[in-house]
Formats: C-alpha cells, sequence, structure tokens
C-alpha cells in the first residue's frame, strides 16, 4: 500500500479558530487553551449582576460584599456597586458609586476555594454589583456572592 | 428569591449558581438571580463565574496575508491522521513538528485549485478521502498519500473537477453545454453512501460560461464518489427545488436522514433504497416567509443535534426535536448578527481540547475591529458572550488534531522534506503538540 504524505498524531487535540490581525492582516490560528490559564492578557472581563430594588420605591444600604472564590492564582478585580435615586439622578445618596479594588489569590494557585470580604457600600435604589477584571489581572473564578444590608421598613401612608 | 430578612431591616442577597447566563430580554430588576444583563468575557463553568481561557496564538498562517478559509482532521487509508487547511492558494497541511523546508510556518501547501475568498470551505471524508469544495465550479479531494490533490475526473477527459461530465453526456445533462463540465458547490456532505454537493456552480469548459443553480442539491452514484453523471449512472442525480423563492443556504445529515435548508424553509430528504430514484424529499415548510437558515455557515451538527440560525431565532434540531434556544440572549445576538463585518461561522464544539469538555454552540460575528463569540451550553442552555479584540474570525472553528508524529510510517513525511525513512506504521506517540504542559490551572474543573 502507498505510503502516507505526512499527518499527525493524536495526542494532541484543539479546537482551533482561524483568525486574522484587523490592524496587521496577519493570520494565524488560536485556541480558548485552558491550558494556558484564565488570565487572557488582551480581552478584559465584566459581569453585571441583576438589579436589586430590594423593597420598590425604598432606598436600601449595601454595608458590605462577601465573595467565594476558586483559588487560580494572583488576580486584581474591581468590585462596583452602582445605583439610583428617586429625583432621577444615577448614583447613590453618598455619591456615584462604590468600587473597591480587590487583589484575591496566591501566586501560588491552591485550587480551594476561599472568602473575602469586599468594603463597599452604597445607599441607592436599584442597586448593581458589577465585577471588572483587566486584560491579564489575572485568573477570577467565582463560586458564589453576598450582599448585605438593610433597608427602611416603614409602612407608607 | 435571592433576599434573606433579617431584624430591623436587614438583607441578605445571594448570587450563586452561575448557570443562567445572559438575559438582555427583561428588566435587570426581574431577571433570575443567577442571570446577567450584560456580561463578557466570563465563561460558566461547572456553574461558577470565571473569566474565560486564555485566547492565544497556536500556529502561525499557512501565509501572511491569505485568510485561512477553514481547518479538519481525517484519518487516510493507512490510519494516519492528518489535519489540513485551506486558504485561497488551496489545500494546505498541518505539520506540527516543526516548519516544513522552505516553509514560513507549519504548514506545507498540498495545492490544489484556488478557492473562493471569504467563503468558508465545506468538507467530507468519505472512504478515507477528504472532499472539499466553497463555491467553486469544482470538487476536490485529498488521499493523504499523494503530494497533490486530486482536482480532475479521469472519467471525463479535460474537466476540473472531481464533480465532473464527460462532453458526450454534458449536452444531456445541461442543455445547451458542449462539455466536458465541471461543478462543485457551496455545500458538501454525505448520505447513503453518495455525496451531497448543493448550490452549484458549474463550468462548461471548452467556452469558460459558468452556470449557477442555487436550487440543486446534485448527488453522486452510491459509493462511487466520482461518478456524478446520471446519464452514465442512474443512482447518480440531481433535484431542482423551482416551488421555493429562495436558494439554498446548508445542508445537514443527521444519521439516516438529511436535511436541506433555505432562506425560508427546510426540505427533509430520507433515502429510499431504490438506485433510480434514492431520495425521497418532503418540505418541512415550502414557504414564502418561514424558518430557514438565513446565515450559510451557522449550521454546524455534532452527533444527533443540529443548530442553525433563523431570520428571528437560533434553534437546536435533533432527531425527533425542534427547538428554540436563543432564549432571552437572542435579540443581543441578532443586533451583533446584523452589525457583522465579515461572515459569521458557527460550530457545535464538544471539547476545548483533549480531555476538557465544553460542550458549546459558537457563533462567531466579526465587528470590524474584533470578532463577538456566543457560545450556547448544549447541557446548561445558556448563553454567554466573549471578545477576541483585534482578531476577526475567517472561517469555522474545529476541533483537529495537532500531535507530533513520534514515528512516521515510512514515507509519512512533511512534504519536501525528502525523508523516506520511519518506524512503525500508525500513528505513533507524539508529545503534546505545541508543548503544553499539563492543565495547571489549579482547578481540575
Amino acid at each position: 500500500m502507498a505510503q502516507s504524505t505526512g499527518g499527525v498524531a493524536t495526542t494532541s487535540r484543539l479546537t482551533l479558530y482561524p483568525m486574522q490581525n484587523a490592524v496587521t492582516g496577519i493570520i494565524g490560528f488560536y485556541a480558548f487553551d485552558p491550558a494556558g490559564g484564565y488570565n487572557d492578557p488582551l480581552a478584559s472581563s465584566f459581569y453585571a449582576f441583576k438589579v436589586e430594588d430590594v423593597m420598590q420605591g425604598r432606598t436600601p444600604t449595601i454595608s458590605r460584599v462577601i465573595v467565594t472564590y476558586r483559588d487560580l492564582g494572583l488576580v486584581t478585580a474591581v468590585f462596583t456597586l452602582t445605583g439610583t435615586q428617586d429625583n432621577q439622578v444615577v448614583g447613590g445618596l453618598t455619591g456615584q458609586g462604590s468600587m473597591q479594588v480587590v487583589q484575591m489569590g496566591n501566586a501560588l494557585a491552591t485550587g480551594k476555594l476561599m472568602t473575602i470580604f469586599v468594603g463597599i457600600s452604597l445607599s441607592a435604589q436599584n442597586i448593581q454589583l458589577m465585577i471588572t477584571r483587566a486584560a491579564g489581572a489575572g485568573p477570577l473564578s467565582i463560586a458564589k456572592v453576598l450582599l448585605c444590608g438593610r433597608v427602611e421598613t416603614g409602612e407608607y401612608a | 428569591m435571592s433576599i434573606q430578612w433579617g431584624k430591623a431591616g436587614y438583607f441578605e442577597i445571594t448570587y450563586k449558581g452561575f448557570d443562567g447566563g445572559l438575559n438582555v430580554q427583561e428588566p435587570e430588576t426581574e431577571i433570575p438571580d443567577n442571570c446577567t444583563p450584560f456580561a463578557n468575557n466570563f465563561q460558566i463553568r461547572n456553574k461558577e463565574l470565571r473569566s474565560r481561557a486564555s485566547f492565544a496564538l497556536q500556529y502561525a498562517g499557512m501565509d501572511a496575508i491569505n485568510p485561512a478559509l477553514g481547518l479538519y482532521s481525517f484519518n487516510d487509508v493507512n490510519s494516519v491522521t492528518h489535519t489540513v487547511g485551506w486558504n485561497t492558494r488551496g489545500l494546505w497541511q498541518l505539520a506540527p513538528s516543526g516548519l516544513p523546508p522552505g516553509a514560513l510556518s507549519p504548514w506545507s501547501i498540498l495545492g490544489g485549485p484556488n478557492l473562493v475568498a471569504g467563503n468558508p470551505v465545506a468538507y467530507q471524508a468519505f472512504a478515507n478521502v477528504l472532499y472539499y469544495t466553497n463555491g467553486g465550479t469544482f470538487l476536490s479531494s485529498w488521499d493523504g498519500i499523494a503530494t497533490s490533490p486530486t482536482a480532475s475526473n479521469s472519467g471525463a477527459p479535460g474537466a476540473t473537477s472531481v464533480a465532473a461530465i464527460a462532453t458526450a453526456d454534458a449536452p444531456t445533462i445541461v442543455p445547451g453545454s458542449t462539455g466536458p463540465l465541471s461543478f462543485g458547490g457551496l455545500f458538501l456532505g454525505e448520505l447513503n453512501n453518495q455525496l451531497l454537493l448543493a448550490n452549484i456552480s458549474l463550468l462548461d469548459n471548452p467556452n469558460g460560461t459558468i452556470y449557477s443553480f442555487p436550487n440543486r442539491l446534485w448527488w453522486s452514484a452510491n459509493g462511487i464518489p466520482t461518478q456524478w453523471d446520471f446519464a452514465s449512472n442512474t443512482s447518480a442525480g440531481e433535484n431542482d427545488f423551482l416551488d421555493v423563492p429562495d436558494a439554498i443556504t446548508g445542508l445537514v445529515t443527521i444519521g439516516v436522514s438529511g436535511y436541506l435548508f433555505r432562506t425560508n424553509g427546510i426540505t427533509f430528504f430520507t433515502p429510499t433504497g431504490s438506485s433510480l430514484v434514492p431520495f425521497q424529499f418532503d418540505h418541512l415548510w415550502a414557504s414564502n416567509h418561514g424558518i430557514g437558515n438565513v446565515y450559510s455557515w451557522s449550521i454546524h451538527s455534532y452527533g444527533s443535534i443540529v443548530c442553525f440560525i433563523s431570520v428571528e431565532q437560533i434553534y437546536q434540531m435533533g432527531v425527533a426535536s425542534f427547538e428554540a434556544i436563543g432564549g432571552k440572549a437572542r435579540d443581543a445576538i441578532m443586533a451583533d448578527l446584523a452589525l457583522t463585518s465579515g461572515v459569521p461561522t458557527a460550530a457545535i464544539v464538544p471539547t476545548e481540547r483533549l480531555g476538557y469538555v465544553y460542550l458549546t454552540y459558537r457563533i462567531s460575528i466579526p465587528l470590524t475591529t474584533f470578532t463577538r463569540h456566543y457560545w450556547y451550553s448544549i447541557e446548561d442552555k445558556n448563553w454567554m458572550a466573549f471578545d477576541t479584540p483585534g482578531l476577526l474570525q475567517t472561517g469555522r472553528c474545529e476541533e483537529v488534531w495537532t500531535g507530533t508524529l513520534g514515528s512516521l510510517p515510512i514515507g509519512a513525511q512533511p512534504v519536501g522534506t525528502g525523508v523516506t525513512g520511519g518506524g512503525s506504521s500508525g500513528s505513533g506517540s507524539g508529545g503534546g503538540g505545541v508543548g503544553r504542559g499539563p492543565f495547571r490551572g489549579g482547578n481540575p474543573n
């Protein structure tokens, strides 16, 4: 039987994407490769949570955010609370919002679930939490988020 | 409801079990706790919210300037696996062990006819031979053994395609033609041991006249992928769908049946067992307006699952199911599709790499300066969006083999190396492709 021309071994398999650089035009084959980690050096990440009115028409105050995450290595994440006021202004009673930059994880990833307290607070209606991670800021994997706060409970006349 | 109440107005809101994905079709206050009104570059991994895997260059392109039009892996008759790719210059083979002599990338050119720019390639392996076309007037093949693809048909001298009609039969097959005729299509598949070409372009070789049959499905003779002349072999044949207002926009086969897509409809076909009339065709709906496939390369199948994009929804189809899957992310996907700057492509991808399962239907939309990818989890039924900045996708993504052959069969060397030695046959026991080590994410999930 005639012999084959070239070939590859079935020991390694990837989902390859044919791509072209939008500026230089250079061609390449790329992969979302988990073996390369979850820290894309060029693409930032963000995730917005549900908007919470807690009790419609009342102004709650979020006083603490507790995050449980998986330690995949050092990562810097930004936690932001935004909201609105009943005078139709975007922002909280004490400013536009509340933001905190938090470093999480260990240089040598443990793979363990860990919990961290994020000290942000905001008094506003329609409160929303957003988490962002800058490009190359590390791998982030969140398992659970807890918002703690209070809201006025008096009944309307 | 995630709010837990304590005393004097104290409350706690918990977000967990992140498997809801994008929801842009309800007020942000009304979406489920596990959904997001907007997010990017976070993937859902075992209900954790994880920054997506790094999108990294694995291999250089075939050349510096011609966009790749697809890639694929198949086994030849020697059980040697080949990973091939295409650009407008033709067919190329991946040699992951390094650069073939004279090459600037790990791809060595096999050649074949020039392909149509901008059209992703349709490909089909049949009897250990790879067949491919992309809207031009040819069907080519490569067996993994020859040093270049086959682009002609010995049964039709002078033809420039594996799918061809000899001069003697040309006027019968296409009235007014001279022959020999060569043809290809936009779509290629296989059913009942017969290759299927759809949305046909046909060249009358002597005079260069090109005929277009956008509503035609043409099939080869049973078990003979080089015989397309139904004047010579009655199990070959064609069917023009003239009772519909549009053109064929896709083709897929599942098990023992096939589906032919148009912009506004779907036609179901099954083998009859007769060689004279090998297929029974039934329009699921032959409508002027209806569910069909509007993005030609959105159709993709995995096992019994097929996904495609209609004008108003994204669908998943199975042997006995038909399900809308756009969910609450549909409007965002459709809005981006309407803005695409290139050819959107889609694929059902079962694994990201060997051992890392992520069964998703992935729609990739080039948007001038970046590509936006919407991934639908077949298992969790959610959508998430990823951007790949600065990069435009030019063909369908595909799972391919990338291991380096450690022990090549005799002669199984990259084109042009001049190496004839080797060891045992088979696919060898190469290393880890591009030098990847073991998974180092810290989390085996």
